[in-house]
Formats: C-alpha cells, structure tokens, sequence
C-alpha cells in the first residue's frame, strides 16, 4: 500500500516558491522579501510538513473500526466454540488463553514494528500487531 | 480553455483543508478540498480548478469541476497514503484535456467531458485516483502510475 505510487516530492526551491506565493501572493520574489517575511516563509513550510492528510487520517479511523469488529466477532467464536464444546471448562480454558496472549502478542508485535519503522506508520504497526498476535495465538493453540 | 489571472480567481482558507473560492469577485456557495491554488481553468462556462493540501510529504491533488454558478459537478483526487506529488509541467490540450505531472512518475491527463459518461465505482479510474462512489463522470482522468519500486 505504500509504495503502490511512486513520490514525486518536492525540491526545497519548490517548497519556499510555493510557500511565497501562498503568504505574499503571486507577484512576490521570495530573494526580495525582508528576514522577517522569509522567516515567515520557513515557518510556514515547517508548520504544513507537520500536518496529517485528512484523508488518510479518515481512511485509518475506518479501519480502527474494522478492528473493533474483529474483536467482536473473535469473542463471539469463541463462546461459540465453548458452548459446543463437551469439556465446556477445557475449551474455555484454551479459548481464554489464545485470546489473553494474541492481544498481548499483537501489542507486542505493534511496538516492536513502531520501534523498527519509526513514529507514524500505521500500516507497519497494524501488520506487526497482526503478525505478533497471530503467531502467539498459533503457539498456544498448538501448545495446549 | 483559458487560464485564469488572479484578478479573477481567488481562494480563500475556511479549514485546514479546505477553501472557499471567488471567481471574479463571486464567492462558490460550498467549500472544496484543498487549500493550495494551482490552477484554474475557464472551459465554456465551466471551471476546472487544480488544488493540493500543502502538505509536502503527502500531498493529494484535488481536481473539480465547477459549473457556472460555482456549484461542484464533479471532483476526484490522485494520490495515496505515504505518498506525495508536485504539480507540475501542465499543458493545455485544446479543446478540452490538459496533461500535467503530479505522482507516480508518468503523465497525467484529465478530460473534461461534454455530457457525463457512465462509470463503475473503483475500477473506471486509473491506481491512485479516488473519486466519489457516483456512477457516472463528468471529466476522466487518464494515467499509469507506477509503483515506488520496480518489480522483476
């Protein structure tokens, strides 16, 4: 998903052009500006490079949502697989069990995936959390 | 098509993301997305106005399409999370379509339509192009964007 576009970034030129024209209009020289309006001019492309697209905001909170759901329908099979069960304290056990260590092995795998891509990657640190849950979920499972 | 001056086109911030527009002097009755001018693009009676989100390390183009009393007809947006572009090398390709550079490294170009055309949600537009889930178009946007890293 990252990389399904290629960047075309812009050139620190480009950033203080546009930024000129966007605080001093069209006609404006940033060579020409006094200290005071090209600091203006740097503030501002710092300020825009610290702020979060909306969109890709959005697109994340409807996949937060997603995961609320998978909670919901991961306790809901679970019960289900209780209430089947013939050793109803057995199955319990063991449901408890893969449940309790897949969340803490995906808080795990999304740390550990945060620490190794760094602040602000969601996407790695949902794959890690995904991977880190899974993979204790599958040891337990095979363990009891 | 006709590229506006600035005398006739105006923004103006009303959000972090998004502006009002006047077009000589006359304010649109709705916001669009975006907040950085590029380009506006006088056809007819219609507009066609190029915006981007300044914001450098993943910025999207807004393209819109605005009728003669501002309302929107239509917009789409190119470009994709943990990615950025910058509009550039534009040209007009009369009468209707302009070619510009923006993401993905290749060409764009956008075609305003004469009447809307019918289209299918999520695969009538090129990779990187996200539109409103309507079934139909009132411009087509044409590219091949390619991926951050070549595959063997």
């Amino acid at each position: 998903m990252a990389q399904q576009l290629k960047k075309e970034g812009k050139t620190l030129n480009e950033l203080v052009a546009k930024k000129t024209v966007q605080l001093h209009g069209k006609s404006a020289i940033f060579d020409n500006l006094s200290k005071a309006d090209q600091n203006k001019v740097y503030s501002g492309i710092v300020k825009s490079a610290g702020k979060s697209n909306p969109k890709v905001t959005a697109q994340m909170k409807k996949l937060s949502y997603a995961g609320r759901g998978l909670i919901f329908l991961s306790i809901s099979l679970s019960v289900y697989t209780v209430a089947t069960a013939d050793n109803k304290f057995d199955a319990a056990g063991k449901e408890l069990a893969i449940t309790g260590v897949s969340i803490g092995g995906g808080m795990a795998g999304g740390a550990a995936a945060g620490l190794v891509c760094g602040p602000g990657a969601p996407v790695c640190v949902t794959v890690g959390a995904f991977i880190g849950g899974a993979l204790a979920a599958f040891s337990v499972g095979m363990i009891w | 098509m006709e590229i506006l001056k600035d005398n006739e086109f105006r923004i103006a911030s009303s959000s972090a993301y998004k502006s009002s527009i006047f077009i000589e002097g006359k304010q649109a009755n709705q916001e669009i997305e975006g907040v950085y001018f590029e380009l506006c693009l006088k056809l007819k009676q219609q507009y066609l106005v190029f915006m981007t989100d300044d914001i450098p390390g993943e910025d999207m183009l807004h393209i819109h399409l605005l009728a003669e009393d501002l309302s929107i007809i239509d917009s789409a947006t190119i470009g994709g999370m943990y990615s950025t572009g910058s509009f550039k090398n534009f040209s007009i390709q009369e009468p209707n379509q302009v070619k510009f550079n923006f993401i993905g490294g290749n060409e764009w170009r956008v075609e305003v339509l004469e009447d809307k055309v019918f289209s299918l949600p999520f695969i009538s537009s090129p990779k990187g192009v996200s539109r409103k889930n309507t079934f139909h178009q009132h411009f087509r946007i044409y590219g091949d964007p390619q991926p951050e890293l070549e595959r063997k």
